[in-house]
Parts: structure tokens; sequence; C-alpha cells
């Protein structure tokens, strides 16, 4: 039997070796592998310019793209155009809501080339720029953000470094008097700054990772929470009846009920780390949130999928008798497999919405809590800011998503249902 | 004793006003290295006789006993060979089979398992497409999948649920000439569900039809005992055969008449209208008038 499946092996390996030898001497670009390999990724939208690229009917791909590229193109263009003319009329005594050109001179602190300064008023941006060092960019500009938190906390350790060497010197100099008992408490004076460490904001971008961190630990925590118990539900109508009502009840609970339920559980079982290590009880807290709030969608959804196994497929574990585990890891999960990561999906979208908001109440350094900042600031630069963080926000949300959806669709066969 | 035996089964679905019988008065007796066909129409019950003996339907008169004991639950000794294939999608032939033989040779050692996946792929020849999943596979590969991942566990009784009714007519005569090759190697009793009285001509000794119900019983068998390899020609056009198939379409027939009887012995009265030709007689009743509307009507 294996000489026979022997030379098919080698044989097709040879097929694919001779096809792919013309390719290496000679690199051709395949329009329709590239294309259907971007769809796969779940950038199908890029589709057509590789399609594009590659001379495939042009005509239709030009068709393609000016329905699928210019008619968002023209949307977002009609909804900035909308904004900049709506945000003049929106005004308070300290805060206006800033336009475009003020939100993208948040992000990258210069102002568009042709159009006046968006903040006359305030510090004078590229002119004067606030710190001499700053390379000319506004401090309060996400850009001029990341750079002033580094200085901030780079002036800070300076002025701590002169701090432990003044009292390092005193205790030297005492010690020369004779005065031992002085010395030594210059010295213990000296070590508890050297000791300190920097409490200000982390910058944008390490606030950014540490979203990402806090969501990851929520979600990974919510999946083995939520895939054990939906596969219970799923398999065992009883267990099922028995958890739906807590199911049902706990479900539309909003992350900020949640909150200070989870706030009690980390203040008693984390211990206090020390201030420099990330690993903050507020993460912690956040996480915590995020997990309650993103449980649901997969534990739906695993029961769902375990109970709709095709009932063929089942007759062939009775058939066979296949032990409970078997069954359970050969035929169960997989069969809901794609299910389930319909559920993953939907968890991921809703444990990142929810971070914002258990960010701002745990003061976790995510981006909820650089919002909340921002809006505690109350300044239009600040609230230009927001905006800006809202669009990374977006961002990362729907990146977050298509790599959900590539997973989902890993995970599920074509013909799923033979 | 006969090997499968089915005696005064009765089965039915459903409890209390909701119960509907399939199977009533159920006795069949087959002779081991037997192969028999079980014709009928579809919705009969064919499937849970097939079931009944698998073991994953339990009657609830009547006992049904292979092999001298009665069945209790499925057992790799009878091997059921799906309507549908039901294969996982997720594995490739190779993993398909394997995961019966894991799980029935779990004593062996792993090459030996790995051989009697290979023989069991081979026997169906299918060894060229050992690890395509079964989504690359056309359908008669699929049951070919489907009928060696059942041969692997070596059974005694081989259960073959309508295998080839998925199947077109050249792909289906390839596939059963496959099934009597490995028939006459092995000697297994096979029970085969079909819908084709000519499938069941070229390849059963016995011919069993099912009334229709419900609840159905088992119709006057028909034994083909011609000698074997039969000619497919000689079925279709043969005189010899010609008797054989009469009798069995007869009963079908007779069957379907008497459904057809039974559903008109309820009457229903038809409204006592003639159609009328519009193309050459208008309805003069409308003609000229504008159709009224419904403020007018009330």
């Amino acid at each position: 039997m294996s000489t026979a499946a022997t030379p098919s092996k080698t044989g097709s390996v040879s097929v694919s070796d001779s096809n792919q030898k013309p390719e290496r001497k000679r690199f051709t670009y395949n329009p329709n592998r590239v294309a259907h390999t971007l769809t796969k990724l779940g950038l199908g939208y890029f589709a057509p310019f590789a399609r594009l690229i590659g001379k495939d009917e042009p005509a239709k791909q030009l068709k393609e793209i000016a329905v699928n590229t210019c008619l968002p193109i023209v949307a977002f263009l009609c909804f900035v155009i909308g904004w900049s003319i709506l945000a003049r009329f929106v005004k308070t005594d300290s805060v206006q809501i800033p336009g475009p050109h003020q939100s993208w001179y948040a992000l990258t602190g210069t102002a568009l080339p042709g159009l006046s300064h968006p903040f006359p008023d305030s510090v004078s941006g590229q002119e004067a720029p606030y710190f001499a060092d700053n390379q000319g960019l506004d401090p309060k500009s996400i850009n001029g953000f990341v750079v002033a938190e580094e200085i901030a906390e780079l002036n800070y350790q300076e002025s701590q470094q002169e701090r432990v060497d003044k009292f390092l010197a005193r205790s030297r100099e005492a010690e020369a008097e004779g005065d031992l008992e002085k010395a030594a408490k210059y010295k213990k004076n000296a070590d508890t700054f050297a000791d300190k460490t920097y409490q200000g904001n982390k910058t944008f971008y390490d606030q950014i990772w540490i979203s990402l961190l806090t969501v990851a630990i929520g979600f990974i925590i919510a999946t083995l929470v939520a895939v054990p118990i939906g596969v219970l539900c799923g398999i065992s109508p009883m267990f099922n009846i028995a958890l739906n009502p807590l199911i049902q009840l706990f479900k539309p609970v909003s992350p900020l009920a949640w909150f200070p339920i989870v706030f009690v559980f980390t203040t008693a079982l984390v211990a206090t780390p020390p201030s420099d290590s990330i690993w903050q009880r507020a993460l912690w807290t956040s996480a915590g949130v995020v997990m309650l709030c993103s449980l649901w969608p997969t534990l739906i959804n695993t029961a769902v999928g375990v109970a709709s196994v095709d009932k063929d497929h089942l007759n062939v574990a009775k058939v066979l008798k296949l032990g409970w585990f078997k069954r359970i890891w050969k035929i169960v999960l997989p069969a809901s497999l794609p299910l389930i990561f319909t559920g993953l999906r939907l968890s991921v979208g809703v444990g990142w919405m929810v971070l914002i908001a258990a960010d701002m109440m745990a003061q976790n350094q995510g981006l909820g809590k650089f919002v909340w900042d921002m809006y505690q600031n109350g300044d239009t630069m600040s609230t230009a800011q927001i905006i800006v963080a809202v669009f990374v926000i977006g961002a990362i949300g729907f990146v977050l998503d298509r790599i959900m959806l590539v997973c989902q669709r890993l995970v599920t066969f074509e013909e799923q249902n033979i | 004793m006969a090997y499968i035996e089915l005696n005064n089964v009765s089965v039915g679905f459903g409890s209390g006003t909701d119960r509907s019988e399939v199977l009533e008065d159920i006795n069949l007796h087959i002779e081991k290295g037997e192969f028999i066909a079980l014709l009928g129409y579809s919705g009969t019950g064919k499937s849970t006789i097939m079931n009944l003996i698998a073991g994953l339907v339990f009657p609830d008169e009547g006992e049904v006993i292979v092999d001298g004991r009665k069945v209790t639950g499925p057992g790799p000794e009878r091997g059921l060979v799906f309507q549908n294939y039901s294969l996982l999608p997720w594995f490739d032939v190779y993993d398909n089979v394997a995961l019966a033989v894991d799980e029935i040779y779990s004593a062996d050692s792993e090459t030996e398992r790995d051989e009697k996946i290979r023989t069991a792929i081979d026997r169906v020849n299918l060894t060229d497409a050992l690890h395509k999943r079964p989504g690359e596979l056309s359908g008669g590969m699929r049951q070919r999948n489907s009928v060696a991942r059942t041969l692997s566990m070596n059974p005694e009784v081989l259960l073959l649920d309508e295998p080839l009714s998925a199947l077109d007519a050249l792909t289906r005569s390839v596939i059963q000439d496959q099934i009597l090759g490995i028939w006459k190697e092995l000697g297994q009793t096979i029970v085969l569900i079909t819908n084709d009285v000519d499938e069941g001509l070229y390849m059963a000794d016995r011919i069993i039809p099912l009334s229709v119900g419900p609840p159905a019983t088992l119709g006057p068998e028909t034994v083909v005992d011609k000698k074997r390899p039969r000619d497919r020609k000689a079925i279709t056009t043969g005189e010899e055969y010609h008797k054989l198939r009469q009798q069995v379409i007869d009963f079908l027939l007779a069957e379907k008449e008497k459904e057809r009887a039974a559903s008109h012995a309820r009457p229903v009265s038809l409204p006592n209208v003639r159609p009328m030709d519009i193309s050459r007689h208008r309805p003069t009743a409308f003609r000229g008038q504008r159709p009224k509307k419904r403020k007018e009507i009330a």
C-alpha cells in the first residue's frame, strides 16, 4: 500500500516543481492569485487594484474601483465638509468642536499647507515651539505629545538625579565632618529619591499598546471561560436550561456596572505591584470588565454551534463508539469552530468597545484614559485630540475585526455541510 | 437460526397523540454472507430498519438479533455506510478512515494501523486522493471514502443505506462493481437499501420490498438466484430477469395504488366551473367597465 502511495506523492511534488521553475527564473505577476489571496485575507477591497496591475480586464476593474473606491471617498469627503461646516456652529465659552483641520493639526502638529494656523490663539505652533528642543512641534498635538511626555520624563529624571547627587554630596560632607548620623540621614534621603519613578502619563503609542494588551488579557480569559461553558451548554440540555437564566441576566449588563465589582475583586486579589510595572491593578480591573462583557457572544455562539452539530456526524461518532473526549475533540469542536469563531469575532468587537469605558473608570493607562485626560483638559486642542483618538480607536477596532474574520475563514470549510 | 434476525419488530416515533408508527411487525431473517436488497419508496422506513440493525434505533416491540446476541448498541462488527457519506470535512481521506481504525484497533501499533488504513483506502481505489479533504472530492469519491472507513473496521455486516442514490449512473455502476468485488473477496453479510430495482437485481441474492406505510411492513421477497457475475445487459433487456423485475414492480405499483385509493377515500368536492378561453371570448360581463374602487364597493 505504501508503495502505491509514494509514487503519487512524489509525482505531485515533481509536477509542482516543474511548475515553479519558470517562476523562479522570471517573476510573473499572477493577478488572479494575488486577488484571491487578498480576498482570503479579508482585503477583498484591494482585489480590483491587484487585477488592474496585472491588466486583467482593466475596463471591468476600473468600473469596480470607480464604484468601490470612489464612492466611499466621495462620501468621506462629504462627511469632512459637513463636519467642518457644522463644527463652526458648536461653541461654548472654553471649547469649540474642532473641525477637520484642527484635528489634523492635533494629529500631525503641523498646519495644512495653504491654510491659516488652526489654533491662532493657542501656543503659536511652528513659529514658537513650547519646548525649544521639540522639533518645532506643538507639544499638545499627538506627535508633540509623544515627544513631550518623553521629554517630561527625561526632565523628571534629570531633576531627580540632581537631588540624589545633592544629598549624596551632603552626606559625604557630613561624613568628612565626622557627623555619621547626619551622613546616614542624607544617604537615606538620596536613596528615597533614587527609588522614585516617573508617575506621569505614558505616551500615546504606549497607551495604544497597553489598550491592546488589556483587551488581549480580557479576551483570552473570556475565551477560556466561555468556550468550555458553551460546549457544556451545547452538549447537555440540562446544563443549558440551568445556566440560561444567568446568561440572559448578565448579558445586557453595562461595563460601568461591572466596574465597581471587578475593582473590589482586583483590590482583594492582586497585590500592589511596583509603580513602574505595567501590571497595575487598573490594568487587571480594566481587563476584568472587558472579560465580563465580551464573554457572552462567545458563550452563546459556542453553545449554539455545539448544539447544532450535524446529526450524521454524531451518528458517525456513535457507530465508531468514540469516547466522550474524542467525540468532543474530533467531531463536535471542529464542527462548531465556525460558529465559535463568529462568537469570538463579536467578542473582540464588544471587548474593544467596552475597553474605553473600562479604561476611563479604572484609570488604566490606555486609550480610555487618554480620552478622559483630554476631556479633563477641556480646551479645543484636547477635544481635537479626542477626535484623533476616536479615529484611532475605530481603525484599531476595524483591524481587530479583520484579523478575526481571517481566523474565522481559516476554520470554516467550504463544504461544512456535507 | 439466521445470522441477522428481526422478530416481530415495531418502531414508532414521537409519543402521545403525536406518535406515528413507522414499522410494524417486521420479520426478516438474513443468513451469513448473504446480500440482501431492501427496496421501497422514500419515507417508508428503510433507513429505520438499517438503524435497527446498526443499533442506533431500538425496537418498541420485538427484538433484533445479530449473531445470536440481542442488539444493544452500535458496534464495529456492524459497519454502517451513511446515505449522505457523513465524512468529516476537516479530515482528509486518510484521517477520516484513521478515525475509525484508531478507535477500533487502538491496541495495535501505529504501523499496523497505518497498514489497515491504507488497505481500506486502496480497496476502494482512493489511494491517489489520500490527502484530499471531502470538499475536494467528487460525490463518488466521497462515497468510496465512506465505504473505506466502514471497511477499515472489518465488519461482519455491511449496512449500506442508499449509498449510491446520489451518484450519477456511470459512477454508480463503477461503485456497484467495487462493492461486489469487496463482497466476493471478504464475504461479509450485506444489507443494501436502494430505490432502484435494477440495482437490486444486479447485486442482491434477495430483494425485499417494503409496503407503503405508515406503518410499513415487508412485502413478499424475490429471490434472485442467478449466477455471478451478472450481466448488466441481460438485466435491462433479458427475458430471465424480466419476470423477477415484474414481480417486484407489481408489488410496488400495487402498494402505490393502495395508497392512492386510501387517499381517495376522502371525497374532495371540486367547484362546478368550466374554464373559459379568454383568447377567443373576452369576458362580456366586465367589458367597458373600469374596475371598481374599494370605496365604491363598500
